[in-house]
């Protein structure tokens, strides 16, 4: 017995070296690696030989409106610029030595390997490649966070193929991987104890973490500045890029901001409902600080909510506020929100809002999120839009998609209109079934669970049904001339390719890749019309001697609120 | 029954009118008391009124909202006060089980990891009632397999606690994997309202816990024996297995049903119970069941009205002022304890 009791002892005790023999082993063999790469990666500060020259000039560059970056002009080759932890960084053009005697981390510019915690961050890099007409600058980006839908052009390619690489959730990324894409530069968010801790992991880890707090600014401008940035990371042809891309940007807000000088004020209220909780942005958040410059009357308005972030608040406060608004903003985005029938259901009082009588509800597009900051200029003016329709007609609402009932019918002009929430189908004059949806959002169907998501799932049944889908905004349209007052009234009339008179010529207008083709009932003959379809061309019979039928139309601009307005009212 | 215990009976009952009418007239939109006892009084005799904000905010969201605290309030306490008495451990309370960290599992499965398809979609109200449901009720049937196999009720206890931290680790790998929007929808929904709360709604947590409570006093007798522990009961002639499988049903389901509509709430569970034996100085179930009920009722009521006005029109998770009320007595019962 005694005897057996040692033979196993001894044969626990072999296993168990082995297996300590083992695990050290492989600790050891990666402790090894990772020392590897931090000999590689480490900061290198004040490291040179040669007295540090180099004839590259940066341009002088301020910062006006963001508060947690600085951007520190030297008058030498070198910029330096600390990011929103206070991180000093020495940006060093490539080619050109390590200054003396300035303490800080170097980092060679253009980064060439970057890993971007946030899709903002590549958008505001999409821009500056846009300026540069370089699109390669994507290219860079070797890592992100986010594997669902990206709006930002090319990146799905780009990580489809390979070049970028998912290294797991901002706030579960996977060191490991980000150490073995061995980047330049990690460029981050922090704000809250987890993401800080995260960034010390990296730190220790070797790497260099360049934090880009611009969620936190106070402004949309400000949220936008940081585009210098991230453009000086790419040298000073990227700083100068994005000086100008935010140049263009401040004009066009400013311009804005005196054009709604004067204007009548509009109530409205933005907010979103989640799980039957209500969020509104603080009446101090710069959400409300930019339509207040825009004549916006924020509804709420208490004492507790004059603050700079958002607030959960009570389901009966909302609903009596909203029951004034004159325009309604969900800040919610399909496939989370879809309708406006969860709304009015949690919110008995919706309904006596002018701003449902009137068409003015709207939501964000998903593609907000990721693109939206990074256009800033283009999302002002289009919130100007929503505040002022009528002075910002011709406007393009590509951030804002109008939000509807769902499953309601309503005929106009003879035409029937099915709403579907965030789309909507026409039953046009020849009975034709035209889909009408804000852009992008049937590519929704590849990322998301029609069976989790049922407006995805009625979205899928009604791709098979019609006889043509209709992206919005339109951009390119082919008109029966005497429809063309309603696109004009409408302020898009740059939007139209060409107005048919007479006879229409199938192959010609093929050739124009119009988006829409919108004809008169009483010029357009049934054959004409299926051979359009039968091309793929989308067609929508209207009687246009009916004022009504500026509805629809408008309807294919995001403007039902202008349609209404200039046409049903 | 004493008649000490008829008259604080009498007296509970009959605040829970006062606490109705204060909750209904106080809310973060000003409406003058009088006006809402007007509203109240026309809406009960059927005259329409719908076209008035005032009147939709009366009668389909506070209305609803206080009789759901009373509802909430009254089956998390009868939940706690019946697994405090089965595990005989004064610090037990309805999560004890690991019914509600199913509940929030399944929950965090629809939202974060959109794995449950379950009747309209993530975003209805309803999926959300359903997930908990079904989640609730997974764990609950785990923990009954399990009842009547461990002897030891200590052994069931710890069950539940390991269950409970299965749980949430299974929660930590969802929430390492989801989106940010899906992650903050979580949170959202884990930190607990009763705002949300529709008239169809209460129907079905009333036609819940109706039978619930009926049960729990059926059970009373049973209970009782219970206190002196399973051997005990066993010698007075009491069906050990039965009484054991009852209260983790009813304990389980009412805390399903309650963490369905207005997400996990702290605290009630634990603390109401102990203030019903202060107050009644009583252990006797058939007594400490409807009184628990009523306590429940009254103190999650003032709890949610807190809730929505100490920030108005802030609102605050209805855990936290649950919290603010349940964790002093908690250390309150611990000191006596040790004392």
């Amino acid at each position: 017995m005694v005897r057996k009791s040692v033979i196993a002892g001894v044969i626990i005790a072999v296993i168990v070296i082995i297996i300590a023999g083992v695990a050290s082993y492989l600790y050891l063999s990666h402790r090894k690696t990772t020392t590897t790469i931090r000999k590689t990666t480490r900061p290198v500060t004040h490291v040179t030989a040669r007295p540090p020259t180099c004839k590259v000039s940066w341009p002088t560059v301020s910062v006006e409106y963001a508060t947690l970056f600085k951007i520190i002009n030297t008058g030498k080759y070198y910029l330096i610029v600390k990011d929103a932890a206070n991180h000093t960084f020495i940006l060093v053009p490539r080619g050109c030595p390590a200054p003396r005697n300035v303490s800080g981390t170097v980092v060679y510019v253009p980064i060439r390997r970057g890993v971007y915690f946030s899709t903002t961050e590549v958008a505001l890099l999409y821009r500056i490649a846009q300026a540069l007409h370089k699109m390669s600058l994507l290219r860079t980006v070797v890592g992100v966070t986010w594997k669902g839908v990206w709006w930002i052009p090319y990146m799905q390619e780009l990580l489809n193929n390979g070049t970028t690489k998912y290294i797991g959730s901002s706030w579960h990324p996977d060191i490991e991987e980000i150490l073995a894409l061995n980047p330049d530069l990690v460029i981050m968010y922090t704000g809250f104890s987890t993401m800080v801790q995260i960034m010390n992991k990296l730190e220790k880890a070797g790497l260099k973490v360049f934090v880009d707090n611009e969620w936190l600014e106070k402004s949309y401008i400000a949220r936008f500045e940081w585009i210098k940035a991230i453009g000086a990371l790419y040298g000073p042809q990227g700083l100068r890029a994005a000086e100008e891309v935010f140049n263009n940007a401040v004009k066009t807000v400013e311009e804005v901001y005196d054009m709604c000088k004067g204007l009548q004020k509009v109530r409205y209220a933005w907010f979103v409902m989640y799980w039957g909780k209500f969020y509104v942005p603080g009446a101090e958040s710069y959400v409300a600080k930019a339509l207040a410059k825009m004549g916006g009357e924020y509804l709420f308005q208490s004492a507790t909510l004059r603050r700079t972030g958002s607030a959960t608040v009570s389901r009966e406060y909302v609903d009596a506020q909203v029951a004034k608004a004159q325009l309604i903003v969900i800040s919610g985005f399909p496939p989370y929100t879809t309708s406006l029938n969860p709304y009015v259901k949690a919110l008995p009082d919706m309904v006596k809002a002018p701003a449902l009588k009137t068409f003015r509800v709207f939501e964000y597009h998903p593609s907000y999120w990721q693109l939206g900051y990074a256009y800033t200029g283009k999302v002002i003016l289009q919130i100007a839009s929503l505040l002022h329709p009528e002075k910002f007609r011709g406007v393009y609402r590509t951030f804002f998609i109008p939000l509807y009932f769902t499953d309601k019918t309503m005929s106009i002009g003879g035409v029937e209109i099915i709403w579907r929430g965030y789309y909507e189908i026409i039953r046009d004059l020849y009975g034709d079934k035209i889909l009408i949806i804000p852009w992008g959002l049937t590519r929704q169907l590849k990322y998301f669970n029609p069976k989790v998501f049922p407006a995805l799932a009625t979205l899928e049944k009604d791709l098979k049904t019609v006889n043509a889908i209709v992206q919005t905004p339109v951009h390119r349209v082919v008109v029966y001339y005497t429809c063309t007052k309603y696109v004009d009234d409408l302020g898009f009339s740059s939007s139209i390719i060409r107005v048919i008179r007479g006879t229409v010529n199938v192959g010609e207008i093929e050739s124009l890749h119009p988006d829409v083709v919108i004809l008169d009932s009483s010029h357009a003959s049934k054959s004409i019309v299926e051979t359009l379809l039968s091309h793929k061309i989308p067609v929508i019979v209207l009687d246009c001697s009916n004022i009504k039928s500026g509805f629809i139309i408008s309807l294919l601009y995001n403007y039902p609120d202008l349609g209404y307005m200039l046409f049903l009212k | 029954m004493r008649s000490r215990h008829i008259i604080l009976f009498s007296i509970l009952l009959i605040s829970l009118i006062p606490t109705f009418l204060i909750c209904t007239c106080i809310g973060p939109e000003y409406i003058p008391p009088l006006k809402v006892l007007k509203i109240l009084y026309s809406g009960l005799v059927g005259n329409n009124h719908s076209s008035t904000v005032y009147y939709d905010i009366i009668w389909r969201i506070r209305v609803p909202r206080v009789i759901a605290s009373f509802i909430a309030g009254a089956a998390l306490s009868i939940s706690g006060l019946l697994l405090q008495i089965l595990f005989r451990n004064p610090i037990v309370g309805p999560w004890v089980l690991g019914v509600e960290s199913g509940s929030v599992l399944a929950v965090g499965l629809l939202i974060l990891a959109g794995a449950l398809v379950v009747p309209g979609g993530v975003t209805s109200p309803w999926a959300l009632f359903a997930a908990s449901l079904i989640g609730a009720l997974a764990v609950m049937f785990i923990v009954l397999i399990l009842a009547g196999v461990v002897r030891s009720i200590v052994t069931l206890l710890l069950i539940g606690v390991t269950i409970g931290y299965l749980c949430s680790a299974m929660l930590s790998i969802l929430e390492a994997l989801a989106t940010k929007i899906q992650l903050q929808a979580f949170i959202m929904w884990s930190l607990g309202s009763l705002g949300a709360v529709t008239w169809s709604q209460i129907k079905v947590m009333a036609l819940v816990f109706v039978p619930c409570l009926v049960l729990s006093m059926i059970c009373g007798k049973g209970l009782n024996a219970y206190i002196l522990g399973e051997e005990h009961a066993k010698t007075l002639g009491v069906n050990v297995r039965v009484v054991r499988i009852m209260v983790i049903l009813v304990s389980s389901i009412l805390t399903a049903v309650i963490t369905a509509f207005a997400g996990p709430i702290a605290f009630i569970g634990l603390a109401v119970p102990h203030i019903a034996r202060l107050l009644y100085r009583t252990a006797d179930s058939r007594i400490l069941v409807p009184a628990s009920a009523i306590i429940g009722a009254v103190v999650t009521a003032y709890c949610d009205l807190a809730s929505r006005m100490m920030l108005a029109p802030v609102e605050l998770p209805i855990s936290t002022t649950t919290s603010l009320f349940g964790a002093p007595i908690l250390i309150m019962l611990l000191t006596r304890r040790r004392a």
